[in-house]
């Protein structure tokens, strides 16, 4: 052990000693020198990092994330979450679930609408303390081939279930007469 | 309450319904707008009242709505790709038991290569659907001839078992005459008259043991509306101006609407009919005896366009069924269901209506006209409404009127609310000198809302149900009746007669199958 090690054992036992006086109204006199510690910060509650996404048009959304906080604990915070705008997502579009450190973000876009929208994440404990996180979704196009969407049509029985065709968007087929000139049959001599 | 009372009751219930139930469907959809061959424009569902026809029922499936007989030179034909069906529920479950199917068929002349003339050597097509004149014994002058079969299919419309309905002769092809091009082209009226009535048929319907009757084909527009000024916000009072309807000393409703038949805007066209005549032992099943039915139109999911196309290939369909076109009672999808729900309404089902229920508890309708004539009103009778309107939110009057059927009249013994028209086969048929054309609300029983003749005035009787008739008493052969579904408190012009001034009655009908007169001329008579 040398010199400077013991110095600062003795400095830290005196501190020691000193703090152990001072709470027990000890050190003679009135006490009226003595100032209370602060009281403990509140430290911000704490949202996990999501990346931007992208999703197909008419399909929902599952965003897993996690939240905590120090002091209070992750079920005790609000989390809320909204869009900035509702022209892709409306406001009953945008839904949370989950409790404690586990929650999820389920987003379902308005039907046959593309675009994007910044999705924030406000999670505020007792305390008022408060994350924000904030990310872009893009709801993308999804382009179906009109002729595969016929040959599928027209490969089921006329009694069959006719396939749903909300919110489908056709991708635009060259314009060649010829492209669905082989799907019709010899005509009958 | 004893059957008399019931009868009464649902007879009063009914004969105020009709303006809910009673207009008919023209264009009313914005989809279906676009495919006239299958919009199906009204449907007429009745104990047969021709003489000798006790115990049938005649069901009409009007289709093509809007047809100016001078719309040549193709006219109107049934499209060959659709399915044309009438439905059946006799149990109550808002599901069909009995589906009876008609496809088309067209061709042209001589194995569908047209007739042809000898131009300077060639043989050449000629670009008309008829070259001379036309009759019953004689069509050889006809290039363009449809035809059509009938199938009918027990329990479910898509995978129940069908059979097809058979002629006098065995076959299964029956024949559409060719549309009234004109008196030059088929003599005279008459003789039209005598050309489309070769085309009924009786028929041996597999399953039943009574045959029917079977005919498809033009037929002079029955339905009868103001059409033009009602769309344009009501555009006249559509109270009665008279002290009686077509009185014409306009003593009654201040500058109220008189009854003439001008008013009635479809009068200039055509429609075409397809019509049944059916045994009433043949659609009842084990039910109560009332029967609801619905008229549908189908297409195939898919269509490509032929890039080079063929008289007889223009395109080609495929995949399944999917229903575009729906019709029950009339002007339900007109004037009930809302603008963004009417292509939907158009292909569902009667057992799905629970989705469109709103629409009835909670009408816009009313508001409409609360919007356009409660100043007027006031003005007028220096009344202080503040809404006229009724207030009895939810409906169960209209809900009653369009759902369920009446407790004693229309109503299945299952009660599954949907839509459709109710006929209670037990009631018997009155003779067309003696219908009232207000129906159950005239004191016959054999009229709308109990089924659908076409003599019934199911506008003006569906004008005074949405405006709350039914909250008053009703008087039905003599006897007060309280239906009990809301009260006079609730409808402040609920015994307003109102009316669209467009009179309908069985004497503007034949009194035999298929009752819709012979059509209007393109040309002449």
């Amino acid at each position: 052990m040398n010199s400077r090690k013991i110095s600062n054992i003795r400095l830290a036992a005196l501190a020691a000693t000193t703090l152990v006086v001072a709470a027990c109204g000890g050190g003679g006199g009135d006490g009226g020198g003595y100032m209370p510690p602060p009281p403990p910060t509140n430290s911000a509650p704490a949202v996990s990092a999501i990346n931007d996404r992208a999703s197909d048009q008419d399909a929902m959304l599952a965003i897993d994330f996690g939240v905590d906080d120090r002091e209070s604990g992750a079920g005790s915070l609000t989390v809320t979450a909204m869009a900035d705008g509702t022209s892709v997502f409306p406001a009953d579009g945008v839904q949370l679930s989950g409790s404690g450190a586990t929650r999820t973000l389920t987003l379902t876009p308005l039907e046959a609408t593309t675009g994007t929208a910044m999705i924030t994440i406000r999670a505020a404990d007792p305390e008022g303390a408060v994350a924000v996180r904030s990310f872009v979704v893009a709801v993308n196009a999804k382009n179906n081939s009109l002729r595969a969407m016929a040959l599928e049509t027209f490969a089921k029985a006329e009694n069959d279930t006719p396939t749903t065709l909300n919110g489908w968007t056709i991708q635009q087929d060259a314009d060649d007469p010829a492209t669905f000139a082989g799907l019709i049959p010899a005509e009958d001599p | 309450m004893n059957v008399r009372k019931s009868c009464l009751v649902a007879a009063a219930v009914a004969g105020l319904l009709p303006f809910a139930a009673s207009g008919s469907s023209h264009r009313e959809a914005p989809n279906i707008a676009g495919n006239p061959r299958e919009d199906s424009t009204d449907f007429y569902l009745f104990n047969s009242y021709e003489a000798g026809r006790d115990g049938y029922v005649t069901l009409l499936a009007n289709y093509i709505p809007l047809q100016q007989p001078y719309g040549g030179p193709n006219y109107f034909a049934m499209n060959s790709s659709a399915l044309y069906e009438i439905h059946i529920d006799n149990d109550g479950d808002a599901k069909e038991n009995l589906t009876f199917q008609f496809r088309f068929n067209n061709r042209l002349a001589n194995d569908n290569r047209g007739l042809k003339l000898n131009i300077a050597g060639p043989n050449v097509a000629v670009p008309l659907k008829n070259i001379g004149g036309v009759s019953a014994a004689d069509n050889s002058n006809l290039n363009f001839r449809e035809s059509y079969q009938v199938w009918v299919t027990r329990g479910d419309r898509r995978f129940g078992n069908a059979s097809p309905l058979t002629g006098s002769n065995g076959g299964s092809v029956f024949g559409k005459p060719y549309d009234f091009v004109g008196t030059k082209t088929f003599g005279s009226v008459a003789n039209y008259k005598a050309y489309a009535g070769s085309f009924i048929y009786t028929v041996n319907i597999p399953g039943c043991t009574m045959p029917g009757r079977v005919f498809v084909g033009q037929r002079k527009e029955g339905f009868a509306v103001n059409l033009g000024p009602v769309f344009d916000l009501v555009n006249f009072i559509p109270v009665e101006g008279d002290s009686a309807p077509g009185a014409g000393d306009g003593k009654g409703f201040p500058g109220g609407i008189t009854q003439k038949r001008a008013n009635n805007q479809v009068d200039d066209a055509n429609v075409t009919t397809i019509a049944m005549e059916v045994h009433k032992s043949c659609l009842v099943g084990t039910g109560n005896g009332v029967i609801g039915g619905w008229t549908s139109a189908s297409l195939r999911q898919a269509r490509l366009l032929n890039p080079l196309p063929t008289f007889s290939r223009p395109d080609v369909d495929g995949g399944p069924w999917v229903q575009v076109s729906r019709l029950g009672m009339p002007l339900v999808n007109e004037l009930v269901i809302g603008l963004p729900d009417k292509d939907r309404f158009s292909a569902s089902e009667p057992r799905f209506d629970g989705q469109f229920g709103t629409y009835v508890t909670n009408p816009t309708l009313p508001a409409l006209l609360d919007a356009l004539f409660r100043t007027p009103v006031n003005q007028t009778l220096g009344t202080a409404f503040t809404n006229i309107a009724p207030n009895n939110i939810p409906r169960n009057d209209l809900a009653t009127a369009f759902l369920t059927g009446f407790a004693g009249v229309n109503q299945m013994s299952k009660v599954t609310p949907s839509e459709m028209t109710r006929l209670n086969t037990g009631i018997p048929a009155v003779p067309a000198a003696s219908q009232s054309n207000f129906g159950v609300a005239g004191g016959d029983l054999a009229g709308f809302p109990n089924g659908r003749r076409p003599g019934d005035d199911t506008v003006d009787i569906a004008l005074r149900v949405v405006m709350g008739a039914l909250c008053y008493p009703l008087s039905i052969g003599g006897n007060s009746v309280d239906l009990k579904l809301c009260k006079p408190e609730n409808a402040p012009l609920g015994q307003v007669p109102f009316t669209d001034g467009a009179p309908v009655s069985a004497a503007d009908f034949d009194q035999t199958f298929p009752y819709l007169t012979t059509p209007l001329p393109g040309a002449g008579g």
